[in-house]
């Protein structure tokens, strides 16, 4: 069940993976999170924190531009 | 992104140059690969490089340079994205610890050396966190587990400060006082004490308590209500770590009913004790008195009762008579008494009990008035008639005795109660079943402690010399244990003695043995030619009874041992036509040469003389064909009787 959308186009790594992990708390186990982003380093960035906090990355869907929407389950 | 193709590269060092001599340093393509990883490097992509060739040595070195600042900026942001990392990871970790899981640590190591050291001290730190908590956690389990046993403990528990002012009472405690923590939480437990003061007991000793020693003791206090109680109290000081005393915690336990039950065993066991003496030596006195009586009767048949050596017999029976009957009382109270086992009941309580009211009445002083609640119904007990009427009117009389000064009422009162199993009895002896209860109240003067603890006792008593023999008490005592009930007692000096006796009520119809009539003696003593054996260890009394039957006219063998007896019936049973035998003799009892006897000869009648014996019941007797038991003493008319009803 999709929780909440954490947009954030426009910021440059590492500042996305920053704001996820302060996001982060107030999800429970389960719940699915979306986030957008736009930075070259995005993905990559969001990977590599999912793997470090063993959550479990669904989906990276790439939309307009460089923005892409990432599905991670909690 | 598109890239624009290279244009021709510079192969030397770009002289400073005029615009329109750039066209010479570097190509337009050249250029736009510049600007255009710039702009990639100005988005966040650090892998944005500049191609490594290019048309001019003016725009190879541009590329180079743009290149190394593009390799400068990419180690800035991999070790940004290091640190953003690696502060997510803490992040994530340290809200887990807050959220209180321990379990938590930084997994990952990372290629960033402060990094690596955070993480080091970060997990050390839950660790340490971890076993402090851990610790804290016990302890708090263990102080959680003393709080509940203290609270749920059986004995009351007070804690005071040093200065005996109260912190806390447990349930226990207000179970036992009435009192509860709001009553004396921070109140000194000085009024507590005080009580003990009113009655009579000795406080503890504060001085020792403050001087660090544990006191124990029992004492007589109150409760809230004002009833007193019993305790039993160990006061222990509380020290700090440096051993200074804190508090001090007074376990108390209310232990009245055990008091009471002790009290009630050594009273039982005093009672048991002196029946057994008092049994013994009326047995020892029944064989002086059989001679006594025996003796001075065959006098008297040979000298008549005029003159004066025949006066004097008579005075010899009569006093025999008392100590016959005292003897007796004392055997009733013993439960030796076999007369009464085999006359017991069972008796219907309401006709007996109205007859010998009847009989108080009459005897009574019309100061005392007699009010009885006899609507008990048709209540049978297996007790004798009377046995009852003696049980009422020895606690008739001792209650006209407490009354004899003011006057006053005795009332009497009878009802039914049924002991179900699990229900304490209102006497400890009586096991569950059905009872009548008959409750003797009087007004009178009452007793103190000293007395009611006494008063069943042989020979106790608080009369005048001369005016009681202390033995009406203890009858009554004899008889209700020897019919398989109990006797209660409350009283105080000043308001009255009642007393409470629970009879086992028999499941038999009512009673239709009538009160058994005074004998009536023939005229003449029967007699006999028979020949009669007489079996008894005891010299004098074998003589008497050979002198008796001789005189009757039996013709009489004796032996002073039932085997020597055995010897003679075995070598001609035919003898004899019957055996007087004592119970009690060493080798061989009375009941045991009985059964010989009919072994040897089945309608060879047995009749059994004894003074002291639990086993000769009528039952066991009949079974070896016993036909009579004669108690000692045996008047010389109950010996002919018996011996003529054995051989008729």
């Amino acid at each position: 069940m999709l929780a909440d959308v954490l947009d954030l186009t426009g910021l440059k790594c590492p500042k996305p993976v920053l704001k996820l992990a302060i996001k982060a708390p107030t999800l429970k186990t389960g719940d699915l999170l979306e986030v957008l982003g736009d930075c070259p380093t995005f993905e990559r960035d969001v990977r590599t924190w999912c793997q470090r906090m063993a959550k479990t990355l669904l989906y990276v869907r790439q939309e307009e531009g460089q923005r892409k929407r990432i599905g991670i389950q909690f | 992104m598109t890239r624009p193709p290279p244009g021709p590269r510079a192969t030397a060092p770009c002289p400073p140059a005029a615009s329109d001599e750039a066209a010479d340093l570097i190509g337009p393509d050249d250029l736009g690969e510049v600007f255009h990883t710039l702009e990639r490097l100005a988005d966040g992509d650090p892998e944005a490089r500049a191609p490594e060739g290019a048309s001019t040595p003016f725009a190879t070195r541009l590329h180079g340079a743009v290149n190394r600042v593009a390799e400068h900026l990419s180690e800035l942001v991999q070790d940004a994205h290091e640190f953003a990392m690696g502060l997510t990871e803490h992040f994530d970790v340290l809200q887990r610890v807050a959220r209180g899981d321990l379990s938590a640590r930084i997994e990952n190591g990372s290629p960033v050396e402060i990094l690596q050291y955070l993480r080091r001290f970060t997990n050390e730190t839950i660790e340490a966190l971890e076993l402090e908590i851990g610790a804290r956690r016990t302890a708090e389990q263990g102080l959680a587990r003393l709080a509940v046993a203290v609270e749920q403990a059986a004995e009351g528990i007070l804690i005071t400060d040093r200065s005996a002012l109260c912190q806390y009472v447990n349930p226990s405690f207000e179970t036992i006082t009435g009192l509860a923590t709001r009553d004396l939480a921070g109140k000194s437990v000085w009024p507590l004490l005080r009580q003990y003061e009113l009655l009579g007991s000795s406080p503890p000793p504060w001085r020792e308590l403050r001087a660090g020693r544990v006191w124990s003791g029992q004492f007589t206090t109150r409760r809230k209500d004002g009833s007193a109680y019993q305790a039993s109290c160990t006061i222990s000081p509380v020290r700090d770590a440096e051993g200074r005393i804190t508090n001090y915690v007074t376990a108390v336990r209310d232990v009245t009913a055990e008091r009471d039950l002790e009290r009630r065993l050594n009273q039982s066991q005093r009672l048991e004790a002196i029946g057994t003496l008092a049994g013994g030596i009326a047995h020892e006195f029944n064989n002086l008195l059989t001679v006594i009586i025996g003796f001075t009767e065959m006098s008297l048949a040979t000298t008549g009762e005029g003159g004066e050596t025949g006066r004097n017999l008579v005075r010899v029976l009569e006093a025999g008579e008392r100590a016959r009957n005292l003897v007796r009382q004392i055997l009733t109270f013993s439960r030796n008494d076999e007369e009464d086992d085999d006359r017991a009941g069972p008796a219907e309580l309401v006709p007996v009990l109205r007859e010998t009211l009847e009989l108080l009445r009459a005897s009574l002083p019309a100061s005392i008035r007699i009010v009885d609640t006899l609507d008990g119904g048709e209540l049978v007990v297996t007790a004798d008639a009377a046995q009852v009427q003696q049980v009422l009117m020895n606690l008739g009389t001792n209650a006209a005795h407490a009354m004899r000064e003011t006057g006053g009422e005795l009332h009497v009162a009878l009802a039914e109660l049924t002991l179900r199993e699990g229900e304490p009895p209102p006497v400890h002896e009586l096991s569950p079943g059905t009872y009548a209860a008959l409750t003797v109240r009087d007004s009178g003067c009452g007793m103190a402690r000293e007395v009611r603890e006494r008063v069943f006792e042989p020979f106790f008593t608080t009369k005048p010399v001369g005016q009681g023999t202390g033995l009406g008490l203890a009858v009554v005592h004899g008889i209700v244990r020897s019919c398989g009930g109990g006797i209660a007692l409350t009283s105080e000096p000043g308001q009255g003695t009642s007393f409470q006796i629970y009879l086992p009520l028999t499941k038999r119809q009512a009673a239709t043995r009538e009160a058994a009539a005074p004998r009536q003696l023939p005229p003449g003593l029967p007699h006999g030619g028979e020949h009669v054996l007489v079996v008894d260890d005891e010299r004098p009394i074998v003589e008497l009874l050979k002198a008796q039957l001789t005189r009757l006219g039996y013709t009489v063998d004796t032996c002073l041992g039932s085997r020597e007896a055995l010897v003679l019936l075995r070598a001609d049973p035919s003898r004899f036509d019957l055996v007087l035998t004592d119970q009690t003799m060493p080798d061989l009892t009375g009941i045991a040469l009985a059964r010989e006897v009919r072994s040897l000869r089945p309608d060879l009648p047995v009749l059994l003389c004894t003074g002291h014996s639990d086993e000769s019941t009528p039952d066991g007797a009949a079974a070896v064909g016993i036909r009579e038991i004669l108690f000692k003493p045996l008047t010389f008319r109950e010996l002919a009787d018996a011996v003529r009803r054995a051989l008729d």
